[in-house]
């Protein structure tokens, strides 16, 4: 079996066909179908070239224009490992922020364009839905004026997604909700309480289940060390729940990074620095596996650059600095300007192009990777100089994802296949 | 002849891959299926 990094595509072939490939005996049907799914190239230097250009491409392709905006950075939940850490607080984002990232996003070139894709986030982007609807409002109305979509998704505890918030919020342009569950309740309850100390997964639930056929449902959640091998628990509640495959967009869980000193909760002290700590690799395939094979869809393994690389790519925080990640808001250096003076040069500060070295161009992962996580570099060694290199991580699992995908393929392609 | 490719998945094109490319890191909330 042979997988294509740069396009995410796996084939089968016999091994006595290798040596085909490497005499040049191949027919050339079988030559043009490799060099199609990217598995062969019959210029090597041509290949560097295009993969030297293959972000400018995505971004020459990319349709849409891509804002997050931290509509405040307060909760009405207390996570034990909350991202935010000490920069939450009672700020939010003010009416007249909000006019000017109305008009920043005005001000952008939308030649070739066809969409504004807005993420609220917070904090919780819920305790500001008068903002969602004002500036859902006017975006709407600038992109039909330009014949352009608009559409937002939330990234939201899920406590105050009721019925009627959606009903509210679907014809401003509400696409989706992205919604924590950090494993079964007693689990979920423990690292994400109300700020009162009570359970908060019981009032999720209910709310996926009042909103679910409404908005398309993902399901994120945090993992750690110890408590991982839990998860599949709640996978079976779902599913028990009448939230299976058919109600939930996708699944996706993650662990619970450590942040820097300068952010960190005092008190939380878990937490990992690298996604190449070795017990990462059974977890992250082990839970993978476990929503796989439940029928539930989990992103696949395709290229996927730093949201820095991506050039009409912003996160606005609530006081209208903007930034390239949401990791980075309140870090002053990484900092790309303002909704009101405009976006400065961030190539050198962000170290753009970081990948384009001869380790990471000879490297096989290159596609998955392309120098790593810019926000996981400035955690784990305080700059973004260097790479966040993910090939320990992707020797250890590649293959056993690879294999995950085949063997639980949709329906459609496996028919496709046959 | 019958090719002796056989193909499990084909992947994902360019134009398609850019309409939904988004951070699929370790620490995100910012993945979109």
């Amino acid at each position: 079996m042979l997988f294509s990094a740069k396009r995410g595509a796996t084939i089968l072939i016999p091994a006595s066909m290798l040596d085909d490939i490497r005499t040049g005996a191949l027919a050339d049907e079988e030559r043009e179908t490799l060099i199609e799914l990217g598995f062969l190239t019959s210029d090597i230097e041509a290949e560097r070239a295009e993969m030297l250009g293959f972000i400018d491409e995505l971004n020459a392709l990319h349709k849409s224009l891509d804002i997050t905006v931290v509509l405040n950075l307060d909760c009405n939940l207390a996570c034990t490992y909350c991202f935010e850490g000490k920069r939450k607080g009672r700020f939010f984002l003010s009416r007249e922020t909000a006019n000017r990232i109305v008009d920043f996003i005005k001000s952008r070139d939308f030649t070739d364009k066809t969409e504004i894709k807005a993420t609220f986030y917070g904090g919780e982007p819920l305790l500001s839905t008068e903002l969602i609807a004002y500036i859902s409002e006017e975006l709407k109305s600038f992109a039909e004026s330009k014949g352009l979509d608009y559409r937002f998704s939330l990234v939201t505890n899920g406590t105050l997604l009721t019925a009627k918030m959606v009903d509210r919020l679907l014809p401003l342009g509400l696409h989706g909700a992205k919604i924590t569950l950090d494993g079964p309740r007693e689990l979920h309850d423990a690292f994400r309480p109300f700020t009162s100390g009570s359970g908060s997964f019981d009032a999720i639930i209910d709310n996926i289940k009042a909103v679910n056929g409404k908005v398309r449902i993902q399901i994120g959640g945090n993992y750690t060390r110890d408590n991982y091998q839990e998860f599949p628990c709640l996978l079976d509640y779902l599913s028990e729940e009448g939230l299976g495959p058919d109600n939930i967009a996708a699944i996706k869980f993650d662990p619970v990074m450590r942040e820097s000193e300068e952010f960190a909760l005092p008190d939380f002290n878990d937490g990992c620095c690298s996604i190449n700590e070795p017990w990462l690799f059974g977890a992250s395939v082990f839970l993978r596996n476990e929503i796989l094979r439940r029928g539930y869809r989990t992103p696949k393994i395709v290229p996927s650059p730093c949201i820095v690389e991506l050039r009409d790519s912003y996160v606005v925080n609530y006081d209208g600095a903007l930034y390239k990640c949401p990791g980075l808001i309140g870090r002053e250096h990484y900092c790309i300007g303002t909704v009101k003076d405009g976006v400065k040069e961030y190539r050198q500060s962000h170290n753009l192009d970081n990948w384009k070295n001869e380790e990471c161009l000879g490297c096989v992962h290159l596609p998955l990777c392309f120098g790593g996580c810019r926000y996981i570099k400035v955690v784990h060694d305080g700059t973004m100089s260097g790479i966040d290199c993910k090939r320990p991580f992707l020797d250890a699992v590649l293959g056993e994802l690879v294999f995950q995908d085949i063997a639980y393929g949709r329906e459609e392609e496996k028919e496709e296949r046959s | 002849m019958k090719s002796r490719i056989v193909v499990l998945n084909k992947g994902i094109e360019k134009g398609k891959l850019a309409e939904g490319v988004c951070c699929v890191s370790a620490y995100v909330f910012l993945w979109w299926a």
